[in-house]
């Protein structure tokens, strides 16, 4: 047996949840909470650079959508 | 699942350099390889990982075994991976001899070139052409499509940056495109003599940084052990159980990562980081870390009774900040 294997859980840990956590101390200070959550999962998931332009693109479309409903 | 995602394959510890930052403690004296059947069988069970994304070949030298290693990349290409060799350059002492190497590795599918550059390597690249090597692989590299990049260990010495240096000459050679970084030394191995005041300072650890190598890139060792990082501790025995999930003659590679997600000291490591790790340890006064790597090396050689008393709830408990 490893000594690793004695630190083993059975309990349910959400990687994805702890990194999106942790990972919250390390982002750019003034963005949205929802923004950073969207940042970091598709970060990830998808890598840094596809990342950048889904947050941007995601960014203009609510914009765009915002302005035609008059909304400044 | 997220982790991990680069598979590191430490092909061999043997090198024609001996460096005298290398926490592996690589040099011609060196005789593990990996064999090829272990070889195989981590890359062809990463392919049923499906988080891994890029296969590392290192070591120690992994082009003085370059059958091996074209085999490896070409399997690991096969089965879809991104792969990088990380390489002192020794082999491309002239353009030809550069293109002779990479047109076979490029064949079998090598897409990044790692180049390990500094003033520790640069005295032993001396005997196989010097600064030229470099030159002659990344601009043969670039020709080939391959991505490539120039690896440094800066030091604080009074002849000024490598990295600057590096940069200039770069320029001057028309090679503009290629990416330098800069490595961080850790006094471990060959290293631990390193002079502290010649370690740059921005490198010294804040409490609150985790390990973000940690879970992100396993690494195979020669010897078929499977550690959760691929740190400066993970090649020397007084250290490396701290690091190790398991080996490959044992257990599958999806067996192991399987085991690695469900560790709660690796999820300390990675969420907390060893600094809040070896608080919780009872170190009030710890010596200066100049890296993360020695803060675990410190935890795997002068805490390992503390440790024994931990359990993996009360590591959990570190993680989610309570207590």
């Amino acid at each position: 047996m490893n000594f690793l294997d004695k630190f083993l859980t059975n309990r349910d840990v959400n990687l994805l949840h702890m990194e999106v956590t942790a990972s919250k101390d390390n982002l750019p200070y003034g963005m949205v909470d929802i923004y950073e959550n969207v940042y970091v999962y598709l970060d990830i998931v998808i890598g840094t650079e596809l990342a950048v332009i889904y947050v941007v693109a995601l960014a203009i479309i609510i914009a765009w959508v915002l302005s035609i409903q008059g909304i400044e | 699942m997220v982790f991990p995602k680069n598979l590191a394959v430490l092909l061999t510890y043997q090198c024609n350099f001996s460096c005298a930052h290398c926490s592996v403690i690589a040099g011609p004296y060196r005789r593990e390889v990996l064999s090829r059947e272990l070889l195989h069988k981590a890359i062809t069970e990463a392919a049923k990982i499906p988080s891994i994304a890029v296969v590392v070949f290192t070591g120690g030298e992994s082009t003085l075994y370059f059958d091996l290693l074209v085999e490896g990349i070409k399997l690991a290409s096969e089965l879809g991976f991104v792969t990088r060799l990380v390489t002192n350059a020794w082999w491309a002492s002239s353009v030809e001899r550069a293109r002779e190497y990479l047109v076979k590795l490029r064949e079998a599918g090598l897409q990044e070139l790692n180049i390990s550059y500094d003033r520790f390597h640069a005295p032993f690249l001396v005997k196989y052409g010097g600064f030229q090597n470099v030159l002659n692989a990344a601009s043969v590299a670039l020709e080939l499509g391959i991505i490539t990049l120039i690896g440094i260990a800066e030091l604080r010495t009074l002849e000024g940056s490598t990295i600057e240096e590096v940069k200039k000459r770069l320029r001057e050679a028309g090679l503009d495109d290629i990416m330098v970084i800069q490595d961080t030394p850790s006094r471990l191995g060959r290293a631990a003599t390193l002079p502290s005041d010649m370690l740059p300072e921005d490198n010294v650890p804040k409490e609150n940084i985790r390990c973000l190598n940690a879970m992100d890139t396993i690494a195979v060792l020669p010897n078929g052990d499977v550690t959760l990082c691929c740190g400066h501790i993970i090649a020397l025995p007084e250290a490396s159980w701290f690091v190790t999930l398991g080996n490959l003659r044992d257990l599958s590679l999806v067996d192991i990562v399987t085991k690695m997600r469900r560790n709660a000291l690796a999820m300390a490591l990675r969420f907390a980081g060893p600094l809040k790790l070896l608080k919780k340890l009872g170190e009030e006064n710890p010596p200066k870390f100049y890296s993360l790597c020695e803060v675990c090396y410190y935890i795997a050689t002068q805490k390992r009774r503390e440790l024994d008393g931990l359990t993996a709830e009360s590591l959990l408990e570190l993680v989610s900040g309570e207590r």
